[in-house]
């Protein structure tokens, strides 16, 4: 994932907000632990999310106590005391990030892959301890990443067929360690944000990746006049919300023990804000004005 | 999904008539509510009518739409316990050319279960194409349709805070508290031990 699930400040409550860079910081310090500081730079909200629905459907409590950041030592954060679930996204966030510095390796721009031959060695070890460490995650990305690359060379394929896998790996590291509905629901909401995500990536990098000749799911798209675009992007649109409205849906059938404000914000406004920001270099909505007017 | 009998109000095995005069009261009620709590109840309910009256149906239909009714009822019996790998072998078995409507709604919902959202959406389309008569194939496109425009997000933020955690307990309390205050100012007493 790649930045595209975090939650929308403006809406949330103080509370909340604080909780879930609570949830961040906690995720960083796993990392910190459990690998290097250099793996602490792979640090993305995408996995609070993944970290804040693992705790949401706990059966037990957390409590997070206030300590001092060792990279901005004038500011303390709040840490969650119990590390497990921390420790288990950690991992997948390794894992995650492993996969991509192979795929970067393989079929990216110069720097780029010089980028990822750079940190592939330290990444390489880090991998080892986590799949190591969490074999069932590393069954499921790694399954999801030949999967994708069987897809994408089939011709004629539609957009669910190719988020498929990616979603799919999404689905089973959120549901991991679960049973019965909560597991059904937690799967679905991680189809649904893999879905969402692949979907809006591939809509973000359509320009270069028509450029380079890389595999898009819209190459067939045409985004060449201000009128395509604006189509392309109602498509887009389309296909977001109603992948939206399903993630929201299941969001509704967890049995959520705490935290609920914080999961909606990020599936409503969170993913919204995103997919706007997205869209809007189709240019079919305003540039984002730097002035508020208040009726 | 619910047991149909259950979802219209009537007794398990209920005669057809009592049947349909249960869902021409719940339609008459939810149909003209455009709300998106009520569109998803309709379809509910429609669903559950649709697969009561298909069950019972061989009794008065041909006998060879009767096989076909069948294994439809079928299919929907496995896509209604999860098994949707069972249900898409079965549907897929089906030669094209006796494809009808409601292959198409099943296939759409196998689709939309397995998160296959814009395939499952093509398949509702060509169902109620294919069979604008039918409230339920109408409801299931429908529902793609508000969902794509994005209309359940408004829904939402009107809803926003139904289940935070401040409960009106404590407001209950404040209230009770004040209004003991306002008696004892007056003299009386409402909660005696403060």
């Amino acid at each position: 994932m790649l930045g595209y699930v975090r939650a929308y400040k403006p809406d949330m409550k103080m509370r909340d907000y604080e909780l879930y860079k609570g949830v961040y910081c906690s995720l960083c310090r796993a990392l910190g632990r459990n690998y290097s500081p250099l793996a602490q730079l792979f640090l993305s909200y995408d996995f609070a999310l993944a970290c804040v629905l693992r705790l949401a459907a706990a059966e037990n409590g957390c409590t997070f106590s206030k300590k001092r950041c060792p990279y901005n030592p004038a500011k303390k954060c709040m840490i969650c005391v119990s590390k497990d679930v921390f420790d288990f996204c950690a991992h997948a966030v390794i894992i995650t990030v492993y996969y991509k510095v192979i795929d970067n390796l393989r079929d990216k721009g110069f720097i780029s892959k010089l980028a990822a031959a750079l940190v592939f060695p330290a990444v390489a070890l880090m991998h080892k301890k986590a799949a190591r460490l969490a074999p069932d995650i590393e069954k499921a990305v790694s399954v999801a990443m030949k999967l994708q690359a069987e897809t994408e060379v089939k011709p004629s394929l539609s957009i669910d067929e190719a988020a498929h896998p990616s979603a799919q790996a999404l689905a089973t590291v959120f549901a991991l360690g679960f049973e019965g509905k909560t597991k059904e629901a937690l799967s679905k909401i991680g189809y649904m944000t893999g879905r969402f995500v692949y979907i809006l990536d591939a809509a973000d990098d359509l320009e270069d990746d028509k450029k380079n000749g890389a595999f898009n799911p819209f190459s067939g798209e045409d985004i060449s006049s201000a009128e395509s675009r604006k189509i392309f992007a109602e498509k887009v649109r389309g296909m977001l919300n109603l992948t939206q409205s399903i993630a929201l849906e299941s969001l509704d059938m967890l049995e959520v023990k705490r935290f609920y404000d914080i999961m909606d914000n990020i599936l409503l406004e969170g993913l919204s804000n995103c997919a706007e920001r997205v869209l809007a270099k189709y240019g079919d909505k305003a540039e984002k004005s730097k002035e508020y007017t208040v009726e | 999904m619910r047991n149909p009998y259950e979802v219209l109000g009537v007794p398990e095995g209920a005669p057809l008539d009592q049947v349909k005069a249960a869902y021409k009261i719940l339609a008459q009620k939810y149909q003209n509510d455009p709300s998106f709590e009520a569109q998803r109840k309709m379809e509910e309910i429609n669903a559950a009518y649709d697969s009561i009256v298909m069950n019972a149906g061989g009794a008065y239909k041909n006998s060879g739409y009767a096989q076909g009714a069948n294994d439809y009822a079928d299919i929907a019996a496995k896509i209604r316990s999860g098994r949707l790998d069972d249900a898409q072998i079965l549907l897929d078995g089906i030669p094209e050319h006796q494809r009808d409507a409601q292959w198409y709604y099943l296939k759409g919902t196998v689709l939309q279960k397995r998160g296959w959202l814009e395939d499952a959406a093509n398949n509702f389309a060509t169902a109620s194409r294919l069979d604008p008569s039918n409230n339920t194939y109408k409801m299931a496109y429908n529902r793609v349709i508000n969902a794509r425009s994005g209309g359940y997000r408004t829904e939402r933020r009107a809803q926003t805070g139904r289940r935070s955690g401040d409960c009106g307990y404590l407001d209950c309390c404040c209230n009770l508290l004040c209004a003991d205050a306002c008696c004892e100012c007056m003299g009386g007493d409402l909660i005696s031990c403060c």
